[in-house]
């Protein structure tokens, strides 16, 4: 059989399957032990099950459940809402602050947490409220949340780049630093957008928001109450970029120090323990089992000769550099408005990983600029799971409003795609250090 | 009917120690990986098994927690279909039932040939501390089994077997597969 026949194949019948609604490690399997009974028959089962146990005892993706438990203790315990009041205290009294509030939030939660979703619900039920009954702009302040929640996943601590990381072989050290300056650069161009429009459109943010002066000591004790949040970035983050730890030495000592942060704050107990470590093992378990029933899929491509074949023709397509790079965005930015991240990243990746070395990109800049792709998709119309977590945080929104919150951000997250794409050092200067 | 929903009962008994046991295997992550640290670093003595033990435990935190997340209705789905053809629903939804149980008793079938193989030919992970490989892999084969369970479950249309946890009673458990 034709290799191209082959791997439109399997990539039709996964799409089909992903969009029936079955779980996607299902879609994943019924392609892959098809696949295997079609290709090595019996002789490929005892590989399919070392592939599921060597993806399963990985070292490095015991990071995933580590992060997401560093941030499921931090959420529920309460402790995110001293990181609230604080940032509250310290954006000052400037037009719109509410929009500032919500973007700086959203980036220092980033940086406390990986997952978008968690973001999004806490500020949507937390933040959006207060914003309408402020008289902020109902479209603008939805925008900024979604745009502000799909920094997590950018900034580190981040689950996807484990993943990414893992399946690219790429130094996942490298790639989560990496995210550092993208992410902040994100959070700068979506604060300056805001800004302008309030500057250009006044309507936009009431004029005179009791903001309450904060005094010196005000000040001083809204820092002095970040205090463990920093120390909790420096674990996770610092110790990597140290060379101290390695990523899931740092997310286990992040994940004593939001321990620590929630028992200084008097919100630890073991009801809230045991939620956080029970919710953080079942999200582990719903990626993890998508990962390892997905991973063959990459070995099937090779032994089926489409690997090969796929960089051969790349080679003779002759398209610049350019080109091939807004092809191979391109393509998952349309798909990633309807299919799971998670499931078409694991499709994606093992196509991509061996063309890498064919266009000579770096693979550290080119996955940041993939994994950006892929988290606009969750605030892209019309499907993307931070959409659905603002929907069910703020339910009083109708989805034409999100949806249409939600386009200047995309638009400026494009243009952040395009100076990383130009500047490559925003994603490599960090990773370079190191 | 009472033997089937004795049965269904033990499944979700088992399937709520699997779901303890992989909530104490990410503790012991976190345990195993902040000891390591603190050795290394304070006492300039690391271990030569923190990071195998974490690769261990990493198998039964995913697998053995698999049958809850099924019980749960929780597996990540696109449910573009289902959400926008009603009609679509029920069929797409035992062709989730039906294709859910193959494939997991497919793959825990696969998975215990390799155990038993594992077994039979005394194999030991590849670590400074050997342990045989099957006493990690048989969760891959409990994870599959115990997951087509529960979609072989969703078929029935009685509720009798519906699934219940004694761990997480305030979880819902759902009913669809693309919940």
């Amino acid at each position: 059989m034709e290799w191209w026949v082959t791997l439109s194949g399997g990539l039709a019948i996964l799409v089909v399957l992903f969009l029936t609604g079955a779980p996607i490690f299902l879609a994943f399997l019924v392609v892959i032990l098809g696949g295997i009974l079609v290709t090595l028959g019996d002789a490929g089962f005892g590989m399919f099950a070392n592939s599921l146990f060597q993806t399963a005892s990985t070292s490095s993706l015991a990071t995933v459940p580590l992060f997401v438990l560093l941030g499921e203790i931090l959420f529920r315990s309460g402790s995110m809402d001293v990181v609230l009041d604080a940032v509250d205290k310290l954006v000052g009294r400037v037009r719109g602050r509410q929009y500032v509030l919500s973007i700086s939030l959203s980036t220092v939660f980033g940086m406390l947490s990986g997952s978008g979703i968690a973001v999004a619900a806490m500020l949507g039920r937390s933040l959006l409220p207060v914003m309408e009954q402020r008289g902020y702009d109902r479209r603008l302040s939805t925008g900024t949340l979604l745009a502000g929640a799909m920094l997590a996943p950018i900034i580190p601590p981040s689950i996807i780049v484990i993943i990414v990381g893992t399946l690219a072989d790429v130094s996942i050290a490298s790639l989560l630093i990496a995210g550092i300056l993208p992410g902040l650069l994100m959070a700068a161009l979506y604060l300056s957008a805001t800004l302008v429009a309030v500057r250009l459109k006044p309507s936009l943010a009431p004029a005179d928001e009791d903001a309450g002066r904060q005094t010196l000591g005000d000040v001083v004790r809204a820092v002095a109450s970040l205090m463990p949040f920093t120390i909790i970035i420096f674990m996770v983050m610092g110790l990597i970029i140290l060379g101290i730890a390695t990523p899931s030495e740092s997310a286990a000592t992040g994940v004593v120090g939001a321990l620590l942060t929630a028992a200084y704050y008097r919100r630890l107990n073991w009801k809230m323990l045991y939620r956080s470590v029970a919710e953080a093992a079942v999200i582990t378990s719903m990626i993890m089992i998508i990962m390892a029933s997905s991973v063959m899929f990459s070995q099937l491509l090779a032994f089926t000769g489409a690997t090969r074949a796929l960089m051969e023709t790349t080679t003779t397509l002759g398209l610049p550099p350019w080109a091939m790079l807004a092809l191979m965005l391109g393509l998952p930015f349309v798909l990633y408005m309807f299919i799971d991240q998670l499931g078409l990243m694991l499709i994606i990746i093992p196509i991509y990983d061996p063309l890498l070395k064919v266009l000579g990109f770096d693979p550290v800049w080119f996955w940041m600029l993939f994994l950006i792709n892929m988290t606009l998709g969750a605030i892209t119309p019309p499907f993307g799971y931070i959409i659905f977590a603002i929907k069910g945080a703020a339910q009083h929104l109708s989805m034409n409003e999100i949806f249409s919150a939600s386009w200047l951000f995309v638009g400026l997250t494009l243009i952040a795609m395009v100076l990383i794409a130009v500047f490559p050092g925003i994603a490599t200067f960090l990773p370079s250090l190191t | 009917m009472r033997v089937l929903k004795f049965l269904a009962r033990f499944h979700d008994a088992l399937s709520d120690f699997g779901f303890v046991l992989g909530v104490a295997a990410l503790g012991g992550i976190v345990a195993v990986y902040s000891y390591e640290i603190a050795v290394r670093y304070f006492l300039n003595a690391p271990t030569k098994w923190a990071t195998e033990t974490v690769q261990n435990l990493l198998v039964f935190v995913i697998f053995m927690v698999v049958p809850h997340v099924t019980r749960l209705g929780s597996h990540i789905s696109v449910t573009i279909l289902p959400d926008f053809v009603p009609v679509l629903r029920t069929p797409l939804k035992y062709f989730t039932i039906v294709a859910g149980a193959c494939m997991c008793f497919f793959a825990a079938w696969i998975s215990l040939g390799e155990n038993i193989r594992q077994i039979q030919f005394v194999i030991f992970t590849e670590a400074n501390y050997p342990i045989p490989k099957w006493w990690m892999s048989i969760a891959i084969t409990y994870g599959f089994a115990g997951a087509g369970l529960y979609f072989l479950r969703q078929a029935d249309w009685t509720g009798t077997l519906r699934p219940r946890s004694w761990v997480a009673p305030n979880v819902h458990v759902a009913e669809l597969p693309t919940q």
